[in-house]
C-alpha cells in the first residue's frame, strides 16, 4: 500500500496541509519550483530520517519558522497502519515510529524501504569513488543493518588511526592497524560478495534496456588488493606506514575502494555518451530495487524525480516496462507532459502549485 | 538564589539525575530527620579525604591496601584488568573470581585526550615483572568493555604482554545468560556466532 496520509508543517515551500495518498501510483504535476521535489523529499525523509538533497537539516525548515514536522501513515500490503513523524528544530531532530522515539535511523530504514531515482544518481557512474561506494553501501544497508554497524565501526577506528598518524604518534598504531584490518576485511568481503550477486541482476537488465550486445559488468577493486585475511591487511597498512605519516591520513583500506563499470574489459564510464551514463544510473536504481526485493521479499517505495523527462520515447517505454515491483510509486511531471499515457490502474494525479498539493 | 534552588541545581549535576529528580531529592531532604541529614552530610564531607586508590591495584579503598589486595587467600597468580573501580565491585558481586584486580582508570581514547600513558599501565607491568614476592603472575584477564576503545586498550595490553611469558585472556563476548535470542541485537548475535564454542 505505502503512504496513505502525509502531513506537512513548515517544511520547505509546502503549505501546511494533509495530503491523502492511498493510491499505488502517485503522479505529481506542476511547473518547476512549485514543490514537487520537496514533496518527494518529504516522503524520503519519513523513510530514512534524513534528506537525499542536503545534510543540513535546518534548511528544511520553512523560512521564518522555527521548526518543521512531517507526519505520515504507512502500511505494507495487508499490514496494519504505522505512523512515522520527523521533527526538526533548533534543538535537533526527533524521529518517532508509532509514537516511540527512534534512536537510530537504521531502525527506520528497515521499516519503510524507499528508493529514489534522481539527477544526482549520475554521480554513481561518473562521480567520485566516494559517491560510487555510497551507492553500494546503501544497497547493502537497505537489507542488512549489520553492515551499517560494520561501516560505523570501521569509520570510528579510521578516525582514531588518522588522529594518531596526523599527530605523528606510533605507539598505538599496531593496535589500530589490527582493529582496522578486522573491521575492514569484513566490509571488503561483503562488498566483494554483493558485487557478484548484484551483477546478476544489473548486467542482464542493462543489456535489455540499452540494446547493447555486450554485458556491462560492475567491477569491485578493493584498496587492499589480494588481501584475503586480516593479517594481510595489517601487512598492507604496515607497508604504507611512512606514506601515511607523510600524508597525515590512512592511504589504504575500504574507504579507498573503487568501483568500475566495464564493457568488454574497458572502463565504460570513460567512453559512454551522456545518455548512456544516465541510463546506467537508472538501471542501477532499478537493479537496487529488484535486489532488495530478492533479498527481503518486500517491495520498496519508489520515488522518481523528473526521471522520465530525460529519456527519449522509446527508452521511456522500455524503462516503464522494466520497472521493478513496488509498494507505491511517485512520479513527477511537468505540465506539458502527457502523463495520462502512463496512467495505470490505481493512479492518482496531484497538482502542485506554489506549495499547495491538490488532487485533480 | 535561595538554598533550595542552589541545592536543586547542585543535585541535577549528578549523573542520571535531572532537574525533576533533583527537586524531589531536595524536598525529601527538607523533611528528613536531622540525624540522617547530619550523618549524610558528614559522609559526603569526608568522602574524598578518606577514600583513596589502593597502592597496588588502584581500586578505591580507605586504607593503603584494599581488602582484596590485603587478603592472602586470594589467588595472586591471576590479575583481572578492569576499566574503572566500579567494575571491581561488579565482578566481585558474582563471587566467581578469586584472583586480584587492576584498575586502569579509563580506556585509551586519543580523541578524548586519553593515551596509554594516562592509564595505570606502567603499574600493571611492574606488578607482572616483579619477581621479588613468592608468587608470580601467571594469567592476566582483560575485562575492558566490548567497545572500540575497550578493544583498543585490550589489544594494546596484549601487545605489551606478548613476550612477558604471562597468559593473556579476555572475557568471553556474546549472548547474556538467561537472555532470549529474540531480544539480542544483531551485533551481539553476530559476535556470538563468531565466538561460538564447541560442545561435543
Amino acid at each position: 500500500m505505502g503512504f496513505t496520509t502525509l502531513k506537512t508543517f513548515d517544511f520547505r515551500n509546502l503549505k501546511n496541509q494533509t495530503i491523502e495518498l492511498g493510491n499505488t501510483e502517485i503522479f505529481l504535476t506542476g511547473e518547476n519550483g512549485q514543490g514537487k521535489s520537496n514533496f518527494l523529499e518529504a516522503v524520503y525523509i519519513l523513510s530514512y530520517g534524513s534528506s537525499f538533497r542536503t545534510r543540513q537539516d535546518n534548511i528544511l525548515i520553512q523560512q521564518g519558522a522555527k521548526e518543521m514536522t512531517l507526519f505520515g501513515e504507512y502500511s505494507g500490503k495487508g499490514e496494519i497502519s504505522n505512523s512515522v513523524s520527523v521533527n526538526i528544530s533548533g534543538k535537533g531532530k526527533k524521529i518517532y515510529y508509532n509514537g516511540k522515539t527512534v534512536r537510530d535511523r537504521k531502525d527506520l530504514i528497515q521499516n519503510i524501504p524507499c528508493i529514489i531515482f534522481s539527477h544526482e544518481d549520475l554521480s554513481f557512474v561518473n562521480g567520485t569513488p566516494e559517491r560510487k561506494r555510497w551507492f553500494f553501501n546503501q544497497t547493502i544497508s537497505l537489507y542488512d543493518s549489520g553492515y551499517i554497524d560494520s561501516l560505523r565501526k570501521y569509520r570510528k577506528i579510521l578516525k582514531l588511526r588518522n588522529f594518531e598518524v596526523k599527530n605523528k604518534r606510533s605507539d598505538l598504531l599496531d593496535v589500530y592497524n589490527n582493529q582496522l584490518a578486522v573491521a575492514g576485511i569484513e566490509i571488503q568481503k561483503m562488498r566483494s560478495r554483493i558485487t557478484g550477486e548484484f551483477n546478476k541482476t544489473f548486467s542482464p537488465l542493462f543489456r535489455k534496456i540499452s540494446g547493447l550486445d555486450e554485458e556491462l559488468i560492475i567491477t569491485y577493486l578493493p584498496s587492499w588488493k589480494n588481501c584475503e585475511n586480516e593479517q594481510s591487511a595489517v601487512d598492507k597498512l604496515e607497508s604504507k606506514r611512512e606514506a601515511d605519516f607523510f600524508l597525515g591520513s590512512t592511504s589504504t583500506g575500504p574507504h579507498r575502494d573503487i568501483y568500475k563499470y566495464k564493457l568488454s574489459g574497458y572502463d565504460f564510464a570513460r567512453i559512454a555518451s551522456t545518455g548512456q551514463l544516465r541510463l546506467i544510473s537508472l538501471v542501477l536504481r532499478i537493479a537496487q530495487s529488484i535486489f532488495f526485493l530478492k533479498k527481503t521479499g518486500r517491495k520498496p517505495l519508489l520515488l522518481l524525480d523528473d526521471v522520465l523527462l530525460e529519456l527519449d520515447n522509446r527508452r521511456r517505454m522500455r524503462f516503464l516496462e522494466l520497472l521493478p515491483e513496488y509498494e507505491q510509486i511517485f512520479f513527477t511531471f511537468l505540465p506539458g507532459e502527457h502523463f495520462n499515457e502512463y496512467r495505470m490502474e490505481d493512479t492518482a494525479v496531484l497538482n502542485v502549485t506554489n506549495g499547495v498539493i491538490e488532487r485533480i | 538564589m535561595t538554598i533550595l534552588e542552589q541545592l536543586i541545581k547542585g543535585f541535577s549535576r549528578l549523573p542520571g539525575v535531572g532537574k525533576k529528580s533533583a527537586s524531589r531529592i531536595v524536598y525529601f531532604l527538607l523533611k528528613a530527620d536531622a540525624e540522617y541529614l547530619n550523618s549524610l552530610s558528614d559522609l559526603i564531607r569526608r568522602l574524598q579525604a578518606s577514600v583513596k586508590s589502593c597502592t597496588v591495584c588502584g581500586t578505591y579503598t580507605e586504607s593503603d591496601l584494599c581488602s582484596i589486595c590485603s587478603d592472602f587467600r586470594r589467588n595472586r597468580e591471576l590479575i583481572c584488568v578492569v576499566e574503572e573501580s566500579r567494575d571491581v565491585q561488579t565482578i566481585e558481586s558474582t563471587g566467581e573470581f578469586n584472583g586480584t584486580f587492576h584498575v586502569l582508570g579509563g580506556v585509551i581514547s586519543p580523541l578524548d585526550g586519553v593515551g596509554p600513558e594516562d592509564l595505570s599501565i606502567r603499574k600493571l607491568l611492574a606488578r607482572i615483572s616483579d619477581n621479588s614476592g613468592e608468587v608470580s603472575v601467571k594469567e592476566v584477564i582483560i575485562a575492558t568493555n566490548p567497545t572500540i576503545e575497550g578493544d583498543t586498550t585490550a589489544l594494546y595490553l596484549v601487545n605489551l604482554l606478548k613476550n612477558s611469558g604471562v597468559l593473556v585472556s579476555r572475557l568471553a563476548l556474546g549472548l547474556p545468560v538467561g537472555g532470549d535470542l529474540e531480544y539480542a541485537d544483531k551485533l551481539t548475535l553476530s559476535r556470538s556466532l563468531r565466538g561460538r564454542t564447541k560442545i561435543s
